[in-house]
Parts: structure tokens; C-alpha cells; sequence
């Protein structure tokens, strides 16, 4: 009897085995909306991303998938439309003193938190204070600033000195200064906030480990009306549940977008680029949207010496190291700017003679100069961000064929991290840097992001920032592009494309810096 | 009757002690076989490892960007990579890398194994910790001891040598450790022990001798057991780094590609199922050689 | 008996806890000589070192490490494996979100190989010497030397991507219905599964041997017995003791080993949790999911060696 039961559980599982490897193929199938009628629209947008995100509290993390997930759920008081000018978002005005010191904000009325609570300055003040202490790019930037409240719905912001750029730091994505409530921010440990608790059109429900975040459209959220432009504007919360899969498997984004089963996805492979534009049913976005740098050491080592450093510039194809990395010249720029190509203000081509130079024989030139005597010159990398690594081999292999002892030392990610803080340790790192807003902002000028603390640094940020005039401020960032490229601190390799699919029924998407889905609807 | 009817018993009686005889010999044959396509295949990977620089067509980092991911063709017998390098190489030299992470990494525990084993056997204070602190390291998954030790380390070639071998030299210590307690308590140890001779003595020129082939087999499944999980690591990205090439990395990148290219995921593929498959001949075969008993039984 | 049932367990369950004082010891030590910091994957890529530094003082990780180890151990006792990091919740929390997959992966697993394993076993072991039987045994030593996650990235390269049968990767819980579970599991089940069926096969082949040639197996054919049932009855039931030990570590190893193939097919199991808590600098979380592992490995081999006492009573526990 007992066997017999056994026998009959195992039978019924390979029958179920059988029909499942023989129809499992075909999803649903699509329907198509009757001629006439009035499209309907699911009440579920699925987007699968490459990783969980590591928090949603972006005062701590610049991490992508952080920040677009989070962008559904908090608001800043400025944010950045299209052209990449600064829009009120939750604040409606700001004054500037006549010494440029006081800014004052008006804040808007009547913006309830998700859980109900009317945000008021008490709100902005904490959170715009906590973000100048916690995130490090706000300390540098804004260091010394501090917010206060002046009655409920206007709060100031009083800087230390005058520069050019304060609205635009405070309405940027990167680094996402947002309100949440007082006692919110009151009770954030130094892992972040316990509760995700923002303004936005969308409210977190549900966030499963390793899995994905649902979120669900937030019913009193009162938009700005009008059109809708990059991040500001509009925002509808058009389809009322989002969920965000967590789908680390290339492989798996690609078939989920063939199949159907997910309506976005970010981030689609290089390598699968062509198979999606040949797929039915699914359309491409792709962008510039950040640009790979190789950082030289200038503290420590062989390449403390400038005439290295440039015999290694000298050495490099960034043609094939990008190739290599990026699979296919669409999904590249060569460029030696550091800074985002569609920003006119910023892109400038200063350096480009230390660009791209495929000139081993200068290199060899400039070795002997340098008196290089074959000692190891150390690439640093992480095999958990693949272009990263990819380029690194290739960069290895010129530097060999030019002459040089070249040895890669491959880490996890942590080990990458802590190692590149000790300059006796490598040479060269190569690093994917998403743009920035402003020069000031970027790596390529951090002095302890690789060691860069040329004096010459400071004085041209500073030129930069208290520039009176859009041309002047222009010139001095091209002036210290050309410095960087001379003092040989690092270089661009070349921009690349981020690309991102949605199915064709999906409408509304807009794909800016980074992707917004607060007004896309999906056809049934 | 009666006699026509014994020697038909007779000759039954021979037949089937015939076809015993038979079959033990084939079984014999069957287990040599083994043995020798073990070894046969072994020597082939080893000579592939060995012989690599000088007859691999290219050069292991040579890179054609352009030309990557191009299928299997006369001029690359088995595709290219998707940094356009030769596919044929890269899985040659990959050979050398598997043979030395294998070999170096079945003599070190081998040898710590003997050790271990040798001394826990005879001192009892010294086994209660020994076997304790082994019970411990058997009962983390091989894998998951590995990758941790992999991630303190950072990736090497000699840090999967030194990692694995950390994994690898309990289990040994304990083969060697089971088979001297046994010879300890046999009759003549206690004679030697009698006429005068050290610890030293009994442990290296009597016990030791008697537990080598026990440790030879064992070191052979190691070898491939090592074999196998370096491939792991590198397939997870905590082995040997590019662009070092070995099975792993080249199956690791392979799966970015594997809609693309197939050839990059198959011959590494096939080349590591060879090299486990022959030393597991050769484990077998060693086994029946040394203890044709169990060999009846398992074959 | 009972009271000798129970002393054994009782004294097994004793001699866990110096395995699990190792294990955690040698676990603490080796991410503790691990560089890398916690706070630089919560800070993401583009953080600088001070900022790093600043997060990993409020965090406390840059206490001595056997003043970490001793709170740890001591809430351990109080039945409390401390927070992750990451994930925001208890390490308990975590590893019961975890282990589902992995146990479905493994049952799964252990289901095909039994399935590929004891015909196989069967039938080579009754036709011993012939053709079927080598053809059989040399399948079956090609399945022990290809491991699971090249099998499986064959799978994959054959279902997945030319035929397009089964999905590539990913996980679906219970929750959303067997056919699904079963849909997205069944490529790593049998990647996973082939190997142990292989070892397996073979025992199972071996026991069967040792068995069909005793005299009263003769006596049972001679008695007219259908040679099914004196195959399947008599002497697969007294083959069953080392099967079962194959069995018991096969499914130890299904249970604590299926890191690879879980990261291949992007299975959200325990191996995967303490894989990306490696990677993560998760300490609390890397032990957590290790001493569980450890006791899951060690609590089958226990119910192994009782089960050989049900199914035999001749075999005493304590024969070491």
C-alpha cells in the first residue's frame, strides 16, 4: 500500500515533468485590444533590474538602481528637467541674499509623507541637514552650509561662500538630497533610515530580500501639473503597482523581455543588444550615460613619475579597449572629455592630443626617459563590474606589447575598494563612472578617490565654481581638463551607452539620465 | 547411470570453475582497462599541459579585438574568445593550470594529510584535537571553505593551491589516520616497540609505509576533486583571474556569450569532464590493483 | 532500546557543539583577515576612503575582533544569531527566507537522481558483465566526472537557449503553483541530480551484487518466486543499508553543496545568501548560514545512522 502510493506520487510527478517540458514555452498569450475602443491599461508595470540595491537611502549610496527605485518614493526641493536646469520640485521658489550667502526657500503646501503626516520645514530642515552631514560629496561641496526653518513652509540655506552651482548641487539626482519626516530622519542609524517614508507618486510595500520592491501608487499625492520634463513636472503614478525584480542573470532579463514576462528592463546586456532589435515586440533605448576612466598613481610607485604616466597614455587604443568592453562601436563614444557629451556647457575636447594615441613607440621613448628599468606596474581590478575588468585585460595586454611588466590583481569587490586606498598597492585602476552634473563633482578631481591632490586642482574647481558667466566658468573646466591630461592624473578611455527594452505595448517611458516610470501605462 | 551422471557433475562443476576463471580474469582485464584509459588520458592532458608553449598555434594573450567570437574554422580550429584570442590555446594552457592546481594541490595534502594523520593515530591528546579541528573543517561545505578562504587570500594560482589545500588535507588526514590506527594495534608494532624503538621510528619506518596505498588512492580522487573545484572557483570568479587562462574563467566568461558562441563553453567543457573522468579511472584501477578484494565487490 | 536510543543521541548531539565551536572560530577568523569593508558595498562604487572609514566606525566594525567574536557567541546562546547588514532584518529571518529554495532544489534533485539511480542500478546489477551493463556503469562514470554546473551550462546551452524550451534561469516559489516551481527547477535539479545519481547507480549496483548471490535469494528463485519480486523485494530491501548511507550523504550534500548551480541558475538559496554575504562583508549573516549548514550536515548524518537501526537491527549505534 505504502509503495504503491509512492509509486503512484512519482508517476504523477514525472507526468506533471512531461507536460510541463512540453507546453511550458507559451506564456500568456497577448490580447489585442478591439479597433475603436479605448485602450485599458494593466494595473502592474514589471521592470527587472540588474541587483538589488544595496539601500533606498540616498543620502549613503550614488548606486543607479538605488537611486531610480528611489526616485519613485522621494522628492528633493529642486530637481532637474530635460535641459538639466534646476525646476522647484517640492520647494516652489528660492530668493538668493544680495551677498549670495542666504538662500530662501518657499516651500510647497499642502505635500503629504506616505504616512499621512503635511511636510513642513521641520521636515526639510532635518533632512537637508542630516544630507550635508551624511552624504560626502554634499560635505564637499556644501561644506560648512547649514538649513533653518523660518516659519512652516520656508526654510533657509545659508553657504559659507559664494559659488554658482548651490541650486544645482541641492537638484541633483546623484547625490539625492530628498525629505522624508522628522522623526524619520531622527531615528536613521549609520546603515541609513529604518522606513522609506518620502513624498513621491509611488510608496514602498513591500521589498523582499533578493527578490524585488513593490511599489504602489501613492493616493493623496498631489503632482505639479503641467507637462512633465525629465524629473520634473508631471508625475502620475500611471500604473498603480511597480514592481522591481532583482535579476542579476543577463541571460534571464533577455528571455523575460522576449517572453513578455517583464515590461522593462534596464540594462540590457551588450552582447544580446542585436538579438533584442531583431526580437518582436520589443523596443531599445540606448544613451551615453557615463564615461570609463583609467587613474593613474601619482603618489607612490613607477608611475609617480609624469613621464610614465604619459608613455602609459602614450601606449593605449582606447578603439579596441572599448570595443573589447562595449562589443560594438553603437554602444561607444571616443572622447576624451570627462564630463556628460550632452551638456554643451561641459563637453569640452581639451587633452585630446593625449588621447587615443596607439603609439607604442613614443611609449618606448618616454619609458627610456623615465629610466623604466621592467619594474611590475600593478592594474588593479574587481571582476564583479565586468567592463571594468574586461578593459583592464585589454589595457594589460597593450602595456605588455608596448614594453611594460604588466600584472593584474583581480579582487572582489570590498577587497577592490579597501586595496585602491593603499597607493603602495597598484598602479592603474580602471572605474565605469556614471556622469555628473557639475566638474566639481566628479572623480577624475576627488583627491582621495585616487590620490590626485595637485595643488593646480583646487584653484581650477574653485575657478569653476565662482565663475561669473557661463563662458568663463566653461574655460576654466577646459583649462583644467587640459592640466589633468599634462599632469597625466588620468585619462578618459571613452564614453559609453547604457541601453535599456521595454515591450511595445509599454508607453511613457522616459529614459533620461536615469529611467522614469512614474507616467507609463501598459496596453493590455 | 551413476557415473555418467557424476561426470556430468563433473564437468559442470569445471565449466562454471572455468567460467569463474573466466570472469575473473575479464574482470581483471575490465579493471586494467580501466587503469590504463585512466592513465592513457591522464598522460595526454599532462603532455597537452606540458608541451602547451610549444605547440599551442598562438600566443595564450594575444588579442584581436575585431576578430572575437569567431566561430570554429582553419584558422582557429576551436573559435576565438571574446577578446578574439585563440580558443585552442587559451584551453591548452588552461590544461596547465588544472594538471599544476591538481598535482601541487594532491602532494600538499597529501603530504600535511600524512602528517596529521600519522601522529593523531599514535598520540591520543593529540587526535581528540586534531580530528576535532577536522570534524569542524568537513562539516563546512568544501566549496563555501574554499570561497571564503579565496576572498581573505584575493585571486591567485597558488592562493586556490593554498586554499584548496585547506580544504582538501582533513579528509586525507583522516584516510590515513583510520588505516595506521589499525596497523598500530597489530602485533608486531608493539614487538618493535618492545625491542627499543622511538616513536619517530614506528610511526615513519613502520606505520608509514603501510598507509601509503591507501593515501595514493585517496590523493587521486583529490587530484581530480581539486581539479574540479578550481574550475568552480574560477567559474564563480573567486579562482585563478583572467587573463591567466584556465577551464573555470574561460566557462565563466563563456556564459555572458553563450547565446553567441557555444564553442566557448564546449571544449573547456569537454576538456575538464576528460581530465575528471581519466583520474577517476585511474583511482578505480589503483583501488582494484592495491585491493583486489573490494574491487570484486565494486566492480 | 529507548533509553539506548537515547543516551546515543544525546551523546552525538554533545560531541556537535566542539564541530560547531570550529566552525564558527575558523569562519570568524577567515573574514576577519578578509580586506574589504562592509560599509565600501553600502557605499556603492564612486564612495571615497574617508567616507568608507567614517561609516565603518559608526557601524562598530573597527572593534577587536575577539571582543566581536565574543558578543557574537554570546548572543548566540541567548538563541540570537544577531542583524545583517544588508538586509535589514535577523540573520534568523534571512536564513528562513533562504532556505526554502535550497531544500526544494535539493528534494527535487534527490528525486531525479533515485529516479535515473535505482533502475539503473537494478537492471545493471541483473545483467551483470553484459553489454547493457558496461554501457551502463560507463554512463554512470561520465556522470560522476561532469560536474554539476558544466552539465548545467550545457542544459542550458541545449533547452534554454537553441531549443528554448525551458527558462534560463530564475526562481519561482511554491506559492505561485508547482507547475511554475517545478518549471524554473527542473534544469538545476537534474544538473544537480546527475551526479549523485551516477554514485548512486553504482552503489546501488554494488549492494544489489553483494546480495543477489547469497543462498537465500537462491532459495527464493528456487521456491518460484517471480524474479521481479526477488529483485525488487528481497534483495533491494537487504541492499538498502549502503544505498541508504549514499543516499543520506548525497542529500547532505544536495542540501549544503548546491552553491554553484544556485548561482548559475540564479536561485535566491543558501548558497547564494552566504555567497553574496561574502561578497558583501556580511559577517553575521556568513556565520548564521555556515553553523546552519553545518548543522543540517551533521543532523542527516545522525538520522542515517539511526535509520540504520530501524531498517536493521542487528547494527549497533555505537560502533565507534
Amino acid at each position: 500500500m505504502k509503495k504503491y502510493s509512492k509509486i503512484k506520487i512519482i508517476t504523477i510527478i514525472l507526468i506533471l515533468l512531461l507536460t510541463l517540458s512540453a507546453c511550458g514555452g507559451n506564456g500568456e498569450t497577448a490580447t489585442t485590444t478591439a479597433p475603436g475602443t479605448t485602450p485599458e491599461y494593466k494595473d502592474t508595470l514589471i521592470i527587472a533590474t540588474t541587483a538589488q540595491p544595496p539601500t533606498l537611502d540616498g543620502s549613503l549610496t550614488a548606486s543607479q538602481v538605488s537611486l531610480t527605485i528611489a526616485g519613485n518614493i522621494f522628492e528633493q526641493l529642486y530637481t532637474m528637467n530635460k535641459d538639466y536646469e534646476p525646476t522647484p520640485d517640492l520647494a516652489e521658489s528660492y530668493t538668493v541674499s544680495d551677498d549670495g550667502l542666504v538662500y530662501t526657500f518657499k516651500l510647497r503646501e499642502g505635500v503629504k509623507f506616505h504616512n499621512g503626516k503635511e511636510m513642513t520645514a521641520d521636515d526639510v530642515v532635518a533632512s537637508m541637514n542630516r544630507w550635508l552631514e551624511v552624504s560626502a560629496r554634499g560635505k564637499t561641496l556644501l561644506g560648512g552650509s547649514v538649513f533653518a526653518k523660518v516659519d512652516d513652509y520656508t526654510v533657509t540655506l545659508t553657504v559659507p561662500k559664494v559659488t554658482s552651482d548651490v541650486i544645482t548641487i541641492i537638484a541633483t539626482r546623484t547625490f539625492f538630497p530628498v525629505i522624508m519626516p522628522k522623526e524619520v530622519i531622527e531615528a536613521a542609524t549609520p546603515e541609513g533610515v529604518q522606513e522609506y517614508i518620502g513624498t513621491g507618486p509611488y510608496k514602498l510595500v513591500e521589498w523582499k530580500q533578493d527578490q524585488y520592491i513593490h511599489l504602489v501608487k501613492y493616493d493623496e499625492y498631489t503632482t505639479i501639473p503641467g507637462e512633465s520634463s525629465a524629473y520634473s513636472g508631471l508625475k502620475s503614478a500611471a500604473t498603480p503597482n511597480l514592481f522591481f525584480y532583482f535579476v542579476q542573470d543577463h541571460s534571464t532579463r533577455i528571455a523575460g523581455m522576449k517572453t513578455g514576462e517583464y515590461d522593462i528592463i534596464e540594462n540590457v546586456p551588450l552582447e544580446n543588444y542585436d538579438e533584442l532589435k531583431d526580437a518582436e515586440g520589443v523596443v531599445l533605448y540606448s544613451k551615453p550615460s557615463g564615461s570609463l576612466n583609467a587613474f593613474f598613481n601619482t603618489q607612490q610607485g613607477v608611475l609617480s613619475d609624469v613621464k610614465m604616466r604619459q608613455a602609459v597614455m602614450a601606449a593605449l587604443s582606447m578603439d579596441e579597449i572599448m570595443l573589447a568592453s562595449y562589443a560594438d562601436t553603437a554602444h561607444f563614444t571616443l572622447d576624451p572629455g570627462y564630463m556628460n557629451l550632452n551638456q554643451p556647457q561641459w563637453a569640452v575636447k581639451t587633452g585630446s592630443e593625449f588621447y587615443n594615441q596607439k603609439n607604442p613607440d613614443k611609449a618606448k621613448q618616454l619609458m627610456a626617459e623615465a629610466g623604466y628599468n621592467g619594474e611590475t606596474i600593478n592594474l588593479l581590478t574587481t571582476p564583479d563590474y565586468q567592463e571594468m575588468y574586461t578593459a583592464t585585460l585589454v589595457v594589460q595586454e597593450q602595456l605588455r606589447q608596448a614594453g611594460f611588466t604588466v600584472e593584474v590583481i583581480a579582487l572582489d569587490f570590498p577587497s577592490f575598494m579597501s586595496t585602491k586606498g593603499d597607493f603602495g598597492k597598484w598602479d592603474i585602476f580602471i572605474t565605469s563612472n556614471g556622469y555628473n552634473i557639475i566638474p566639481p563633482m566628479i572623480l577624475a578631481v576627488n583627491s582621495s578617490w585616487a590620490g590626485f591632490d595637485a595643488p593646480e586642482v583646487a584653484l581650477g574647481l574653485a575657478a569653476i565654481r565662482e565663475a561669473g558667466s557661463y563662458e568663463e566658468a566653461q574655460q576654466a573646466w577646459a583649462d583644467l581638463q587640459q592640466f589633468m591630461y599634462e599632469y597625466g592624473s588620468s585619462t578618459a578611455i571613452g564614453h559609453y551607452n547604457t541601453s535599456m527594452a521595454t515591450r511595445d505595448s509599454v508607453d511613457g517611458f522616459v529614459y533620461f539620465d536615469l529611467p522614469i516610470y512614474w507616467n507609463v501605462v501598459v496596453t493590455k | 547411470m551413476e557415473t555418467i551422471k557424476q561426470k556430468e557433475n563433473i564437468n559442470e562443476i569445471r565449466n562454471r570453475l572455468l567460467n569463474q576463471q573466466r570472469k575473473l580474469q575479464r574482470r581483471k582485464i575490465l579493471s586494467n582497462r580501466s587503469l590504463l584509459i585512466g592513465a592513457l588520458i591522464l598522460l595526454a592532458m599532462v603532455l597537452i599541459a606540458v608541451l602547451a608553449p610549444f605547440i599551442a598555434p598562438y600566443s595564450p594573450s594575444d588579442m584581436n579585438v575585431p576578430n572575437r567570437l569567431m566561430p570554429p574554422s582553419a584558422q582557429h580550429l576551436l573559435g576565438t574568445d571574446e577578446f578574439g584570442r585563440d580558443l585552442l590555446t587559451r584551453v591548452m594552457y588552461g590544461a596547465r593550470v588544472s594538471m599544476f592546481v591538481g598535482l601541487a594541490v594532491s602532494i600538499l595534502s597529501s603530504v600535511f594529510g600524512l602528517i596529521i594523520g600519522l601522529y593523531a593515530s599514535y598520540f591520543k591528546t593529540l587526535d581528540h584535537i586534531l580530528m576535532r579541528i577536522s570534524d569542524g573543517l568537513i562539516a563546512i561545505p568544501g566549496i563555501l571553505l574554499a570561497i571564503a578562504l579565496m576572498a581573505a587570500l584575493g585571486g591567485s594560482i597558488w592562493n586556490v593551491v593554498i586554499a584548496l589545500t585547506v580544504v582538501f588535507t582533513p579528509s586525507i588526514a583522516r584516510v590515513v589516520r583510520s588505516s595506521a590506527v589499525v596497523i598500530r594495534e597489530q602485533a608486531y608494532i608493539e614487538a618493535v616497540y618492545m625491542q627499543g624503538a622511538g616513536h619517530f621510528r614506528i610511526l615513519w619506518g613502520n606505520i608509514a609505509p603501510n598507509v601509503l596505498s591507501p593515501l595514493l588512492i585517496q590523493a587521486t580522487f583529490i587530484f581530480a576533486s581539486a581539479i574540479l573545484s578550481e574550475a568552480a572557483l574560477s567559474f564563480l570568479g573567486a579562482g585563478i583571474p583572467a587573463p591567466e587562462p584556465s577551464w573555470g574563467n574561460i566557462l565563466q566568461a563563456s556564459k555572458l556569450v553563450i547565446n553567441k558562441a557555444w564553442w566557448v563553453a564546449v571544449f573547456p567543457g569537454v576538456m575538464l569532464i576528460l581530465s575528471v573522468l581519466s583520474l577517476n579511472l585511474l583511482g578505480d584501477g589503483l583501488r582494484d590493483y592495491f585491493d583486489p578484494h573490494i574491487s570484486a565487490r565494486n566492480k | 532500546m529507548g533509553d539506548y536510543m537515547l543516551t546515543y543521541i544525546f551523546k552525538r548531539l554533545v560531541s556537535i557543539v566542539p564541530v560547531l565551536f570550529v566552525v564558527s572560530i575558523a569562519i570568524f577568523m577567515i573574514i576577519h583577515i578578509t580586506p574589504g569593508e562592509p560599509a565600501s558595498v553600502l557605499l556603492g562604487l564612486e564612495a571615497t576612503p574617508e567616507e568608507i572609514e567614517a561609516l565603518n566606525e559608526q557601524m562598530g566594525l573597527n572593534r577587536p575582533i575577539y571582543i566581536q567574536y565574543f558578543t557574537w557567541i554570546k548572543n548566540v546562546f541567548k538563541g540570537d544569531l544577531g542583524d545583517s547588514i544588508f538586509m535589514r532584518m535577523p540573520v534568523a529571518d534571512a536564513i528562513r527566507d533562504y532556505f526554502p529554495p535550497t531544500m526544494s532544489l535539493a528534494i527535487l534533485a534527490q528525486l531525479i537522481a533515485l529516479i535515473i539511480a535505482i533502475p539503473t542500478g537494478i537492471i545493471a546489477s541483473y545483467k551483470r558483465g553484459k553489454p547493457i551493463d558496461t554501457a551502463l556503469m560507463s554512463v554512470s562514470l561520465l556522470g560522476m566526472a561532469t560536474p554539476g554546473f558544466l552539465l548545467g551550462l550545457f542544459l542550458m546551452l541545449l533547452f534554454s537557449v537553441q531549443l528554448g524550451w525551458l527558462p534560463v534561469a530564475g526562481y519561482r516559489p511554491l506559492s505561485m503553483g508547482l507547475g511554475t516551481h517545478l518549471y524554473y527547477l527542473i534544469l538545476p535539479a537534474f544538473s544537480l541530480g546527475v551526479v549523485q545519481a551516477a554514485l548512486i547507480a553504482r552503489m546501488t549496483r554494488s549492494s544489489m551484487l553483494d546480495v543477489l548471490y547469497n543462498n537465500y535469494i537462491k532459495t527464493a528463485r528456487a521456491k518460484g518466486i517471480k524474479e521481479k519480486v526477488v529483485l525488487l523485494k528481497h534483495a533491494l530491501k537487504n541492499a538498502s543499508l549502503p544505498i541508504l548511507t549514499v543516499l543520506g550523504q548525497s542529500f547532505g550534500t544536495l542540501v549544503t553543496g548546491a552553491v554553484v548551480i544556485e548561482s548559475l541558475f540564479n536561485i535566491p538559496g543558501m548558497g547564494q545568501l552566504v555567497l553574496n554575504s561574502i561578497k558583501r562583508r556580511d559577517i553575521a549573516v556568513i556565520q548564521g548560514v555556515v553553523l546552519f549548514i553545518t548543522l543540517i550536515y551533521v543532523g542527516v548524518n545522525l538520522f542515517v545512522d539511526l535509520m540504520y537501526g530501524v531498517i536493521d537491527p542487528r547494527v549497533r549505534l555505537d560502533r565507534k
